[in-house]
């Protein structure tokens, strides 16, 4: 387990390249964070739908009603270009701050 | 499962009713159900499900920060609290001033039933009725007293209310306009009662001539009453607009500054100012005792007084600038 500190500040770009590929809804993306970390990172719930009100504010992502799933009308979310050029940004200053971090510690 | 939804619901509770809120409810139980559901499937116990499931919810306050969503109704009471504890509202100086008013009338009133009774006392005694006039004297004081209690009351309650709070612009406006409008009244009442305050004194004159000096007396009294009456109405009234024309803050009491007035009248002032402001009356106030003490001049000393007012406006407007 990581501590959520930690990886605040990269939350939304965690979120924005799941969404890159493709729609998707509350759930189903933090059990996609789940289990890609192998278990390692566990985003809570309300930092997830906390990351989508900021997302959907700045014009990142939208949100639409989707179909059906298990009996539970879910809201799903979809990146905008915008969010993809965010996205981008942030995959480069993530490699950027790695590369930092990593000559210190 | 009942307990992961009566969970969420009571974190929901202080939030006031929205679509936003149901949507947001809704997505967040079915997150949760299905996480719930996943651990039940893994083999987990009931109340394992259940502690996961809560702990991996997170805050909701750091949820709602993000949301706008009006956090509770009650806070929104308290916004509004604050904010009357903030900008004067139209209303409230409309009702100040409308008590004002009342309390001048009242003062006004007192003052003349003072020199009323006064005035009575001294016609009566003329006619050898004194407990009469005794006794009308301590009516009219004892009425009087009622008066400046009530109105003395009235003032500080009203003041209360509004001390220390900036005055907005609109409110400065609008009272600006109304003194503007009693600009008239005021000096007719000006002018009508030092007019009659002569004329009264006349009547000292007049009372010798016709050969009963206590009528003359009794009559100037009452005269006088009328003048001051006048002079206390317009004065007090135009005093009460300038509390909301004169700065941003308002001040109930010059002697007692609440913190917003304080940093408005000193905030631009240097150390000096401040020091001279703390010190100058009294020194002023010494003066006027050791010329008359020591150097015996009684007779002239009092001009310390309006001497030094006209230099503290000098003093004060050199060091601020």
């Amino acid at each position: 387990m990581i501590s959520s500190d930690g990886i605040r500040g990269y939350n939304d770009a965690i979120i924005l390249a799941i969404l890159s590929r493709g729609e998707s809804y509350g759930y189903a993306i933090s059990k996609e964070i789940r289990e890609v970390s192998d278990e390692k990172y566990i985003i809570k719930e309300t930092t997830l739908y906390s990351a989508f009100a900021r997302l959907e504010k700045n014009g990142y992502l939208e949100s639409f009603p989707g179909e059906v799933t298990h009996g539970k009308k879910r809201t799903y979310y979809r990146i905008t270009a915008a969010g993809l050029q965010c996205l981008t940004e942030k995959r480069t200053e993530w490699r950027l701050t790695k590369q930092v971090v990593d000559q210190f510690i | 499962m009942k307990t992961i939804r009566d969970y969420l619901e009571s974190l929901f509770l202080g939030v006031k009713d929205s679509p936003q809120k149901e949507q947001l409810k809704n997505d967040l139980l079915a997150n949760m159900e299905d996480r719930y559901n996943e651990l039940i499937e893994e083999g987990k116990g009931e109340h394992e499900a259940i502690g996961i499931t809560i702990a991996e919810f997170g805050s909701i306050d750091e949820l709602l920060g993000e949301l706008d969503i009006a956090i509770n109704e009650q806070s929104a009471a308290e916004e509004l609290d604050q904010e009357q504890a903030f900008g004067i509202y139209e209303e409230e100086a409309m009702d100040y001033l409308i008590g004002f008013r009342k309390s001048a009338i009242g003062i006004a009133t007192g003052v003349l039933l003072i020199l009323a009774g006064v005035g009575s006392l001294i016609f009566f005694a003329d006619m050898y009725e004194e407990a009469l006039g005794m006794i009308s004297m301590f009516i009219c004081i004892a009425v009087a007293v009622g008066f400046f209690i009530t109105a003395g009351l009235r003032i500080s309650n009203i003041s209360k209310r509004l001390d220390d709070r900036p005055i907005p612009r609109e409110v400065a406006q609008l009272v600006g306009q109304m003194k503007k409008d009693f600009t008239r009244s005021f000096g007719f009442c000006i002018t009508l009662g030092v007019a009659v305050c002569i004329l009264s004194v006349g009547m000292i004159f007049f009372g010798a001539m016709t050969g009963s000096e206590a009528f003359g007396v009794a009559a100037m009294l009452m005269g006088l009453g009328f003048g001051v009456f006048l002079l206390i109405y317009g004065g007090m009234i135009q005093g009460s607009f300038e509390r909301f024309t004169k700065g941003k803050i308002f001040v109930a009491d010059e002697d007692q500054l609440g913190p917003r007035a304080h940093y408005e009248k000193y905030q631009e002032a240097s150390p000096a100012f401040r020091f001279l402001d703390s010190f100058y009356w009294p020194a002023v106030l010494i003066a006027f005792f050791v010329w008359g003490f020591v150097f015996d001049g009684w007779g002239i000393s009092w001009i310390v007084f309006p001497i030094a007012g006209i230099f503290r406006g000098g003093i004060e407007n050199m060091l601020k600038n």
